[in-house]
């Protein structure tokens, strides 16, 4: 059994014994809702096993006395135990980041203002003078959220990431996420026919339109991650030490050569997008291997130099 | 596992009620459970134990057992062990646990350990799909906020350099967590990225330093990052574009707009900052002034730096 396992059922099992000491017959039902038992009988089983512990001595007396009657639980025998544990500091900082992060986005259900204000007291009030998320959160996130709750068809703007070409899509949205200092707004795009994630600071237009569709749940719910496909342009480079940068921001195959510098492999689902890093990366950059990138580092250079008139 | 969760419970309440530092032999001795043969698979079974316990933040820890100082013993103060009731409603906690369920780190859905100690949550709020992930691996994340909260000086090695610093603060921004301090020895403030941090270690002695009143998470990071002159740039870009380009830039402002174009004023961060983000929007863009900026951005797409 492995001891994450252990870990966590004990961890529960410290914080339902509080909570039966404090709420005297609380019930079968409420236990299993309020702290997420798959069913009564996995309860139960946890208990018992409570029945079996306490004091050295471990006669009658010394034994954690665990009453189950009428579907209500009662606990003797174990003041000890009449305490929740304190919170770790990752259980601390998961809690209040998440929290924080809605409440800045402007998501957040009633009263968890004032639970996270709660939940900072605890922790220690000097939490707010250390610790901050910033979330920018523009107005078109909450437009979008309320457009996906009410199922109804949206008309975006869009310049894409790849092409910076514009163009005005209807989206069956699916979901409104933070990802990464970025919001993508998922969803089923009816000029493509297919699942499309756009990035929210590129929607230049919004429009909600009347027509509704059928919700259904995001197929790929999970953090916001680029998917290799077969049709994808692969390049390798070299990049000095300034731009290792690129190995954390973005999926590749690294690795480090004698001089500090870095060999990175990738794909990218557009081979503009992959000239463009290129050019982005300047005199970082070298060693471009793959045609289709090294041509397009050469047409993006020219182009953006014509626009200054100084092609060469 | 059965075995294993009685013989911790039982090594908790008696190290909750015995009131005084206790031997690693006196547990053996007294608590059921350590009945292993060899001294070697009691040591084993007992250091697992207390592994456990620790990952769940019960604060055991080794003190003398007389004042001669001759025995160290296990003791958990219960002050350090107890969380103090926060006092939240029903309803609150059903709003923690929505929360929780809606933000993730790194993909991972966070452990339900801290709702179940704040005394469980009804799911009464339907969970939607997950609303923001803030990356990263909580547990590293944790000791950093563990150090900055208890104001502990943490070493690191960071860009092949030891550092050892005051954590100020730690702030999430642009996608990334910083732990924002200055070097041990050093005024300046400085950001560090957590993602590149090697070989995180937090000192043991908590309130090692003060914290400046004037040091606020909310621009601490601005101010590391910013062009200290803040200046502008006059950039014109297409119309087509030109949506997005200020969506991005959030104190930019249009000075004038023509059928096809749109001049707009916009900060300069950094100046590396402003060239590469404008490679990204192609020959769409044209940067009108300052004329050293243009020429920075000029030398920069012709490869001569």
């Amino acid at each position: 059994m492995s001891s994450d396992r252990t870990a966590k059922r004990l961890s529960r099992i410290l914080s339902v014994l509080p909570f039966i000491i404090e709420n005297e017959g609380a019930t079968l039902d409420e236990l299993v809702d309020r702290f997420d038992y798959r069913d009564t009988s996995d309860l139960i089983k946890d208990l018992h096993l409570v029945f079996v512990t306490g004091l050295p001595g471990y006669g009658p007396g010394d034994l954690i006395d665990v009453d189950i009657y009428d579907d209500e639980v009662s606990i003797d025998a174990a003041d000890y135990f009449s305490h929740p544990l304190r919170l770790t500091p990752p259980e601390a900082l998961g809690l209040l980041a998440a929290g924080m992060t809605l409440l800045e986005s402007n998501q957040a259900p009633p009263a968890l203002a004032t639970a996270v204000d709660k939940l900072v007291d605890v922790v220690g009030r000097d939490v707010i003078d250390a610790v901050h998320l910033d979330i920018p959160t523009p107005e078109d996130v909450e437009r979008l959220r309320s457009a996906i709750d009410g199922a109804r068809v949206v008309r975006i703007g869009y310049v894409g990431m790849a092409s910076n070409e514009r163009t005005v899509r209807d989206v069956e949205g699916w979901s409104v996420t933070f990802s990464l200092g970025n919001w993508y707004f998922t969803g089923f795009c009816r000029l493509a026919g297919d699942r499309r994630v756009f990035r929210v600071d590129r929607i230049d237009d919004l429009v909600e339109l009347g027509e509704p569709y059928q919700r259904r749940p995001d197929p790929h719910d999970g953090p916001i991650t680029y998917q290799p496909t077969e049709s994808d342009t692969r390049v390798a480079f070299t990049v000095s030490p300034r731009a290792a940068w690129v190995a954390e921001y973005y999926p590749v195959d690294s690795e480090l050569l004698a001089d500090g510098s870095m060999r990175i492999k990738m794909s990218l689902a557009d081979p503009a997008v992959a000239a463009r890093l290129m050019v982005q990366l300047g005199v970082d950059v070298s060693d471009v291997d793959g045609a289709a990138v090294t041509e397009g580092v050469a047409d993006l250079r020219q182009r953006i130099l014509a626009r200054y008139d100084r092609a060469k | 596992m059965q075995k294993v969760i009685e013989r911790i419970l039982n090594l908790l309440a008696f190290l909750l009620t015995v009131g005084r530092p206790v031997t690693a032999d006196e547990i053996r001795n007294t608590v059921q459970g350590y009945d292993q043969p060899s001294d070697e698979a009691f040591r084993r079974t007992f250091e697992r134990d207390k592994d456990l316990l620790r990952s769940l933040g019960v604060p055991l820890e080794l003190e003398y057992t007389d004042i001669w100082q001759v025995e160290l013993g296990y003791v958990v103060p219960s002050d350090d062990y107890v969380l103090d009731d926060p006092g939240l409603t029903d309803e609150e906690q059903s709003a923690l646990l929505f929360a929780a369920q809606a933000v993730r780190f790194g993909g991972q859905i966070t452990d339900m350990g801290a709702i179940f100690k704040l005394g469980g949550a009804s799911p009464t709020l339907t969970a939607g799909p997950i609303v923001a992930d803030l990356g990263y691996d909580l547990d590293l994340l944790g000791d950093l906020f563990g150090a900055v909260t208890q104001r502990r000086i943490v070493r690191f090695s960071y860009r092949d350099r030891g550092r050892t610093t005051l954590p100020y603060g730690l702030v999430h921004r642009f996608g990334h967590w910083y732990l924002i301090g200055p070097e041990q020895g050093d005024d300046t403030v400085k950001a560090f990225r957590v993602d590149r941090m090697v070989d995180l270690h937090t000192d043991d002695v908590a309130d090692a330093f003060e914290r400046p009143r004037t040091f606020d998470p909310r621009t601490a990071l601005a101010g590391v990052t910013q062009d200290p002159q803040q200046r502008t740039a006059r950039i014109r870009f297409d119309n087509d574009v030109v949506g997005v380009a200020i969506n991005r830039s959030r104190a930019s402002a249009i000075i004038e707009q023509d059928g096809a174009t749109t001049l707009v004023e916009v900060p300069i961060g950094s100046v590396q900052g402003l060239i590469s983000w404008l490679i990204g929007f192609d020959d769409r863009a044209l940067i009108e002034g300052p004329p050293d900026i243009r020429d920075a951005f000029l030398a920069f797409v012709e490869g001569d730096r």
